[in-house]
């Protein structure tokens, strides 16, 4: 395929239509103009529904292809995820999502097993905690410290007893995280801004695929 | 070193995993066989939200952003429960339901159906709709802010004309809805702040999770997100305020025992390290 293809068109297509939204957003326009831009929004939630669909056929084929050349450790786990993904494939599109059947193995099969692997999250930091929180010097003392108070004050017994450490969790909360978390916020919006820049001028390759 | 030389101290700053987790497993488990009614004090947040929800009148109309997740709906799922049944219980108050998390249809299901609305007089397409899933993020709820009926194709997720919904001749776009509920799976909250809360005003209350309430300080503190309910805690508070105490509250005890036995074991594991590093030295 030719770079005009691949690269130039897309880019193209990108800039114009960054730029006419763009313009629609911050600027007062004409009923047309935002009702074509309405359009172009509707048709982007269009194609994301369809994108989802490409993702079911990635999944499809790169699985497909383990099992298919029995790829040592993995090819049994493919085969297992296609079948649950059939499962609920058939069941959803035969019965519809708001069915009890349906209903009845999101509840029984799905939600158990996802439910699962994030408590296992809280379950195994609590060993990690004990076993790194410790203060070597002044930096690790001082997340130390924070994350003890933070515990302490986001227990409710402890607000109730010791309204102090619900105090210092909310100070922590609402000034030294609050402006970290800003500074994060505004550095990450101006890196955006230039990312946009640099998209609507054609010249960011990541949004193109890289 | 072998286990016979180690110190007390020693010993104790290098618990094996396996007893961490069985005491652990204790803290969570006893608490909610045998509730210790540990009192719980009610946090501003969890009170504005409440007063919010509480000072709606006959007519007004609620968006429900409903983005569950199936890997965290055992915390979000305590706070979206507790809400939907306080905004079913208002006389006349509407619900306008969508999402852009995949999962959220069939916990809308699950929410909806378990608290029956015809016990609160409220019926589909007069106080309800639902409106499903919307692939796209930041463009779906933009598209759905903008003009809902173009952006659904003018049917909500079981195929029923909008048209046909008397609750639909009513509300089109974001300045319609009195305010907007958003149950947050991860940072959907910010997507529906973008498009929703900043470009037309509407007041944005959360049921995020509570590890995600720290990013959201910034944006609490400037009055961009009205209120929230923080996590688990936040849910049970929101019980209390209610007075109708439920599982939100039942789990409240494990809760802050396990917090209390994570705080023993940082102290013990520091008190340990350092006299254990003192007798080496």
């Amino acid at each position: 395929m030719s770079n005009v293809l691949r690269r130039t068109i897309p880019a193209v297509i990108l800039a114009v239509v960054g730029i006419l939204m763009f313009v629609e957003f911050f600027f007062v326009t004409p009923p047309a103009y935002i009702n074509a831009m309405k359009d172009l929004q509707n048709a982007t939630v269009i194609i994301a529904a369809f994108a989802m669909g490409i993702g079911a056929v990635n999944l499809l084929l790169t699985h497909g292809s383990f099992i298919m050349k029995r790829e040592p450790d993995q090819w049994y786990y493919s085969l297992w995820l296609l079948v649950v993904m059939g499962i609920f494939v058939v069941l959803g599109i035969g019965t519809g999502t708001d069915t009890e059947t349906y209903q009845f193995f999101f509840q029984n099969f799905f939600m158990p097993v996802d439910m699962t692997l994030y408590s296992l999250i809280g379950w195994l930091i609590v060993y990690a905690i004990y076993l790194t929180f410790r203060a070597r010097n002044s930096e690790t003392t001082i997340l130390l410290l924070v994350a003890f108070f933070a515990l302490l004050g986001n227990a409710p017994i402890s607000g109730a007893v010791f309204p102090v450490l619900t105090d210092i969790k909310s100070w922590l909360a609402a000034v030294p995280n609050t402006a970290s978390v800003r500074g994060f916020n505004i550095a990450m919006a101006l890196g955006a801004i230039v990312v946009g820049l640099r998209t609507l001028a054609g010249r960011e390759r990541a949004a193109l695929g890289g | 070193m072998s286990n016979e030389n180690q110190t007390i101290w020693e010993k104790l700053s290098n618990l094996p995993e396996q007893y961490i987790y069985l005491v652990l497993a204790l803290t969570l488990i006893v608490p909610l066989l045998n509730p210790l009614g540990l009192p719980i004090p009610i946090s501003f947040e969890s009170r504005n939200f409440y007063n919010a929800i509480e000072a709606l009148e006959p007519g007004d109309v609620v968006f429900f952003a409903f983005d569950a997740g199936s890997m965290t709906w055992m915390e979000q799922g305590l706070g979206a429960e507790v809400v939907m049944k306080h905004i079913l219980s208002k006389p006349g108050v509407k619900i306008v339901g969508a999402t852009i998390g995949p999962e959220g249809p069939m916990f809308w299901e699950q929410t909806i159906n378990k608290f029956d609305p015809s016990r609160f007089d409220k019926t589909y397409g007069d106080d309800i709709v639902w409106l499903g899933f919307f692939a796209g993020g930041e463009t779906s709820a933009a598209a759905l802010a903008r003009d809902i009926k173009d952006a659904t194709a003018g049917v909500d997720y079981y195929g029923n004309s909008l048209d046909g919904l008397a609750l639909m001749d009513d509300v089109n776009s974001a300045v319609d809805f009195k305010m907007l509920v958003c149950l947050s799976w991860g940072g959907t909250w910010s997507t529906w702040m973008n498009q929703w809360q900043m470009p037309y005003g509407i007041e944005e209350y959360v049921i995020p999770l509570a590890g995600v309430v720290a990013e959201m300080r910034p944006y609490i503190q400037s009055g961009q997100i009205s209120s929230i309910i923080n996590g688990a805690r936040g849910a049970a508070e929101y019980e209390l305020l209610r007075s109708e105490p439920g599982r939100a509250v039942a789990g409240m005890d494990a809760q802050s025992i396990g917090h209390i036995y994570v705080a023993i074991l940082i102290i013990v594991g520091n008190i340990a390290a350092q006299l254990s590093r003192g007798r080496r030295t």
